[in-house]
């Protein structure tokens, strides 16, 4: 059987994290055809990585995961270096060779998680391994390590943002020789472009469920908002914008989620807290539009879940990323300014039955024909097959 | 199985204290029972006097591991009486000529050490082990046959080395931004600075006006010629202003001065490995190196190499490395690669291992 | 770059730039100089280099007033000056002392004669300052230089008057130049203000990743509070169960504790058995050693008034000798100081091995090693094939302590290829002392077939008989 290697920066059932969730989500999806082994560090936290998680192997759900020791937690000295990085952002984003390529590798290792253990693996054992797929371009974990992986039989999965680090030279000069990547959404790709001048690879995300529920019915109409309740995430313009809603006495504000903002006591804001999948889905389902202010989406799988289940959604027009599965897919609409969020509501809020299916529909076939479970499972099979041929090629000198 | 390494003097912070030390506790990991001895000893681990290696001399299944450095009878004396197996564990000795025009001491001291070649050679010993091919040719020359011969790399702290702190007070210094040079080794005739010296006055004349040059090394009291020399010769080419020295600094300053640095540029005219060379590559810094002794070897391929120590050709090296950003990145990679193949901790280990095999 | 190298291998790209640089080097010298742009970032004081030994005076005197006290005292004393030392000198200077003055007695003073800096030009002008300070010669050669330097002072004021006029213009520029400054930096703190906003925008976020996590984790600890009750339960039935299997265990505990005072008390009087035994061995070992001294003197100097005939040792010594190379290494065991003497004289490096501390003195002979150990002792420390002969006149005296067989395997190990053994067994100080101690034995070698010594290795075996006595000389194999 082909052996498949993903690496990542943590892995564990109580990590909550975004490329974590696509790393396990892609090793559950391979580990249909082929024995997967997840290479990971043993943090289950990403502020100090510290160790709490014991070095080796176990095994769940059929899939090894094999955890190797910290040499390097983050320590007043990479703060210190991170502190110096914003200070010279601007001349890094004029110049990626800012910095000497050595001190950008010191930033690079002191960040984390610096697992020479894992690397020192993959330099002996890259060549038990069909195909190696790598996750997170910012992490010790893929930029030490890809360097012992052949770039034929390596998959890098950048989950890249336009931020300081991204700029640094020896991402882009390192990552220009591994060119089957994987990004998670058009926007990524496009950042990729400008950032680092190379955006070969196949756009890809991840699976959402799509299995249609029964809607939750509630007093009233209701839009809907599901995440963390703070600033950061534009939850204080949602609440804004929802007091200036001229329908706001014929609906409400239902939100779930840890509530970080301090929301107002008032009948038509209703705070359900933390609820699980099943119910958040019901709730999708029967809401007349759902809401995502943030502006830093890198793949927002919960406004994809909510396309799924036919609900429009109201997204914010400074994300790239939102603005492109809105437009791709017509399944709602966005906003550029607060007084537009107010009319855009509005709108949502008034669409007749009949509106409402068709956006919901054209949202829910956007997210079938794009995200679905066997789409995403098939294009990486193709992705990953072809770089085990590769990889078989150089080694034999022919093909399998 | 029982293993003595035994030096004359076991150092602190010197590349042999270090390889004794590290390779001590690697076969430890790998099972033997290990112990080091030496006549004087500095830092931690220490180790045990002389008089407690007789036992271990007596016993014709244990083995002893030599670390020849430089010329110490007593050493002769333990391998002839020796009735266990015996390694000559070899890292060189400076020749003599090097020192001929400034210290009769040194220069006796190493004649004395050369001679003690023959010797060692003469003893029959079940293995030689050099640092490098170069190391291993002083063993063929005096007539040891190959197959009781070879190479293992000198055990490193490169891993401690990547997670030390770089000393902010030398990455935040003045002119950050322009060329800097940086050699790393001791002060001494064989080492190549005065060569080194014309090579930066040379850039700093034709390529960049207000490159900067680090030293690292300790300065040896006893050269008092040599080091008024290396004064002299900074004030006659104008650019003592522009060279730093720093000398008997922590592992964060010397961490600082690697990432601080353009190049590591190493014109010594003899070396039997040079560990400033793989601190360097797994640093990602480039090198540029003169083509003598172990050098290249050490290398293999990751650097810039000139024959000789033609100032031009050098100063020429670093205004490349300093504008060609593919050419640093081709022998940022170069190195890497060559650390891991070859001088990662782990990989001298398995060597080591697979070395004591044969001694079962 | 060339699209041409893009995908080019690492290594070739290096030795390409090699190449390359070759070429550039060539050319190198003949670019134009590059002047200096910037003032080293060093000051006056830090150009001073510590170890440097010699200055022109125009260094030390260019500068002016603390700057000028703080860098004679670096430059001349390697060090800096105390606070009352750079007032002192300052007074001095105010008072109208002349530069080279200062410097003067810096130089000569005891410190600074032995730092031994060298000041060109310093010497001279200083002797000059100092005759300047001789009562009424001084001050009329003052006058006189005074006078000579006259026609020089109304442009030195000129030139006063310029230098301090260009620095109140430097001084206006450079206060403008503080100003913008100040306009830069109050842009900087603004924008630093935005930036430090923007980092705890992202340090909240981070908080609220923290609270998922920790909220993730009060779930797991519920489960695992949940499934410790049903382990505590688990547990405090085992433990009744474990109650009586205790009540077992303490009866064999006790028998135990009584078998453990039985074996403490049997391995004392072990020990003491050990204790006595180990000084009788020792009372032994002193009685042997003081009889083998008294034998060995009385043997010397019987054997000195009528010594054994010397015409066998004169054959086994050139037999012997011609089967050795020049410089040969040899081992000689059980033989008296004449033997010692013949090899010695041949210029063989000896070793011998002699336990009988007054046996061993009497034998020594300069530039021999004497060894205080027996033949079974010395042959076991010897490596292997390191040794060219080995000679043993009183054969019977060491196969006392090691037999025949095991003496020939060792020295077979011991010799080189072609190395030769001498077996003899001749009358000696070694046979007459084991007479007297009533130990001596026989080893028959008169009656030892030749083909016998092919087994341990020897390739010739050869029969040396002289009057009375039996010698071999054996030869090992070629490797």
């Amino acid at each position: 059987m082909t052996r498949v290697a993903i690496v990542v920066q943590r892995c564990h059932e109580s990590v909550v994290g975004g490329s974590e969730a696509l790393a396990w989500q892609y090793a559950r999806m391979l580990s249909a055809r082929h024995e997967v082994e997840v290479l990971t560090s043993t943090a289950t936290e990403h502020v100090l990585w510290s160790s709490t998680l014991p070095p080796g192997a176990e095994q769940r759900e059929g899939i090894v995961i094999r955890r190797f020791p910290i040499a390097l937690g983050r320590t007043p000295y990479w703060e210190a270096l991170y502190r110096r990085l914003i200070d010279d952002e601007a001349a890094i984003r004029a110049d990626g060779n800012h910095w000497r390529e050595a001190l950008q590798d010191e930033f690079i290792r002191c960040q984390g998680p610096h697992c020479p253990d894992l690397h020192a693996w993959l330099q002996v054992r890259a060549s038990d391994y069909d195909a190696v797929v790598f996750c997170t371009y910012l992490y010790s974990t893929t930029y030490f390590g890809i360097r012992a992986v052949a770039p034929e039989k390596a998959i890098l999965v950048p989950t890249l943002h336009d931020e300081a680090a991204a700029c640094l030279s020896v991402f882009s000069r390192l990552y220009a020789r591994y060119r089957r990547r994987i990004w998670l959404t058009h926007a990524e790709r496009r950042i990729a472009s400008r950032l680092w001048g190379c955006d070969a690879g196949s756009v890809l995300g991840m699976a959402v469920d799509t299995e249609p529920v029964a809607p939750e019915r509630r007093d009233r109409p209701y839009l809907l908002y599901c995440g963390r309740i703070e600033a950061g995430k534009g939850c204080d313009e949602l609440l804004s914008a929802f007091e200036r809603l001229p329908v706001r006495g014929r609906t409400s504000l239902v939100l779930t989620g840890a509530d970080h903002l301090g929301l107002p006591r008032s009948p038509d804001i209703e705070f359900l807290g933390f609820v699980d999948d099943a119910r958040k889905r019901a709730l999708m389902a029967g809401a007349s539009a759902f809401v995502l202010p943030s502006r830093f989406e890198s793949f927002s799988i919960v406004a994809l879940e909510a396309m799924a289940q036919g609900t429009p959604v109201l997204v914010n027009g400074q994300s790239e990323v939102m603005v492109d599965h809105i437009e791709r897919s017509g399944g709602g609409l966005h906003y550029d300014s607060q007084d537009d969020m107010v009319l855009k509501m509005e709108r949502l809020c008034m669409l007749d039955t009949d509106a409402r299916a068709r956006i919901g529909s054209a949202g829910r076939d956007y997210v079938l024909a794009n995200y679905g479970e066997e789409r995403i499972r098939a294009q990486l099979e193709a992705i990953v097959g072809q770089a085990i041929s590769a990889g078989s090629v150089e080694r034999t000198g022919s093909g399998p | 199985m029982r293993i003595g390494i035994l030096v004359a003097v076991l150092g602190e912070r010197d590349a042999v204290g270090t390889d004794v030390r590290e390779m001590a506790a690697a076969l430890q990991r790998l099972g033997h029972h290990a112990r080091m001895f030496a006549s004087a000893s500095h830092g931690v681990p220490a180790a045990e006097p002389l008089a407690a290696m007789e036992e271990l001399l007596r016993d014709p299944d244990a083995v002893l591991i030599y670390h020849f450095a430089f010329g110490w009878p007593p050493a002769i004396d333990f391998l002839r009486r020796a009735r266990c197996r015996r390694i000559v564990r070899y890292h060189n000795v400076t020749p003599p000529e090097f020192f001929a025009e400034w210290s009769p001491e040194y220069e006796a001291a190493c004649r004395a050490g050369r001679a003690e070649i023959d010797t060692l050679a003469a003893l029959d010993c079940e293995l030689y082990l050099g640092d490098s091919p170069h190391n291993v040719d002083d063993f063929l020359a005096a007539g040891v046959p190959r197959r009781r011969t070879a190479v293992l790399a000198p055990f490193n702290r490169l891993d401690h080395l990547l997670t030390v702190p770089g000393d902010f007070a030398l990455l935040d210094a003045p002119r950050q931004r322009k060329a800097t040079w940086l050699a790393v080794g001791r002060l001494a005739p064989n080492k190549g600075h005065l060569d080194l010296f014309d090579a930066f006055a040379l850039y700093r004349d034709y390529c960049e006006a207000n490159a900067r040059l680090i030293v690292v090394g300790s300065r040896d009291p006893r050269l008092v010629s040599y080091n008024a020399a290396l004064m002299e010769r900074l004030c006659v080419l104008g650019i003592e202003a522009d060279v730093r020295f720093l000398s008997g600094v922590g592992e964060e300053v010397l961490k600082a001065a690697y990432l601080s640095a353009d190049a590591l540029v190493s014109l010594s005219a003899h070396e039997g490995f040079c560990v400033p060379l793989i601190e360097a590559m797994a640093l990602g810094v480039p090198v540029i190196a003169r083509d003598a002794g172990a050098q290249a070897w050490t290398l293999g391929g990751a650097g810039l190499l000139s024959e000789g120590a033609d100032p031009a050709r050098v100063a020429a090296s670093m205004e490349r490395v300093r504008q060609d950003a593919a050419l640093r990145d081709a022998m940022r990679e170069t190195g890497f690669a060559r650390i891991a193949s070859e001088f990662a901790p782990g990989v001298l280990e398995r060597n080591l291992g697979d070395l004591t095999e044969a001694f079962r | 770059m060339s699209s041409e190298y893009k995908d080019e291998d690492p290594s070739a790209r290096i030795e390409r730039a090699g190449h390359e640089i070759r070429l550039l080097a060539a050319g190198l010298r003949d670019r134009p100089r590059l002047a200096r742009t910037e003032v080293s970032d060093a000051t006056s004081t830090e150009r001073l280099e510590p170890a440097r030994l010699a200055y022109a005076i125009s260094e030390l005197a260019g500068t002016h007033h603390r700057t000028f006290v703080e860098a004679a005292f670096r430059a001349l004393l390697k060090r800096a000056p105390e606070p009352d030392e750079t007032e002192a000198h300052l007074a001095r200077l105010t008072a109208g002392a002349r530069k080279v003055e200062i410097l003067g007695d810096l130089r000569w003073a005891p410190e600074g004669r032995r730092v031994g800096v060298h000041v060109r030009g310093l010497r001279a002008r200083y002797l000059l300052a100092k005759a300047t300070r001789v009562p009424v010669f001084g001050r009329l050669l003052d006058l006189c230089l005074d006078v000579a330097a006259l026609p020089l002072q109304p442009r030195h004021l000129r030139a006063v008057e310029t230098t301090l006029a260009a620095r109140d213009e430097a001084t206006q520029e450079t206060l403008q130049g503080l100003n913008a400054r100040i306009g830069i930096l109050a842009a900087q703190v603004r924008t630093l203000a935005e930036q430090a906003a923007a980092r705890t925008t992202q340090f909240t976020q981070r908080l609220d990743d923290l609270h998922a996590t920790l909220h993730q984790q009060a779930l797991a600890l519920h489960a695992v509070e949940s499934a410790l009750h049903t382990r505590i339960d688990a547990a405090e039935k085992a433990v009744e169960e474990g109650r009586h299997l205790g009540e077992r265990q303490r009866e064999r505990l006790e028998e135990l504790e009584f078998i453990r005072q039985r074996f403490y008390a049997i391995n004392h009087w072990a020990h003491s058995l050990e204790t006595a035994f180990a000084r009788i061995d020792d009372t032994a070992r002193t009685r042997e050693g003081e009889l083998a001294a008294r034998a060995a003197t009385l043997a010397l100097p019987a054997l000195a008034a009528e010594p054994p005939s010397a015409q066998d040792q004169q054959s086994w010594d050139e037999a012997f000798a011609s089967a050795l190379p020049i410089h040969a290494g040899v081992l000689a065991f059980t033989c008296g100081r004449d033997w010692i003497e013949r090899l010695a004289r041949r210029g063989f490096a000896v070793v011998h091995a002699e336990p009988n501390p007054v046996l061993a003195e009497a034998a020594r002979v300069e530039g021999v090693v004497v060894e205080p150990v027996d033949a079974n002792e010395l042959l076991r420390r010897v490596p292997e094939q390191s040794v060219d002969g080995i000679s043993i006149l009183a054969v019977s005296s060491v196969v006392r302590t090691l037999p025949l067989v095991d003496l020939l395997d060792a020295s077979a190990r011991v010799l080189r290829a072609n190395g030769v053994l001498l077996l003899a067994d001749a009358p000696g100080v070694a046979a007459l002392v084991d007479d007297l101690r009533g130990l001596r034995a026989d080893a028959r070698i008169g009656v030892l077939p030749a083909p016998l010594f092919h087994a341990f290795g020897f390739a010739e075996a050869r029969r040396i008989a002289t009057n009375g006595s039996v010698a071999w000389l054996l030869r090992r194999a070629a490797a």
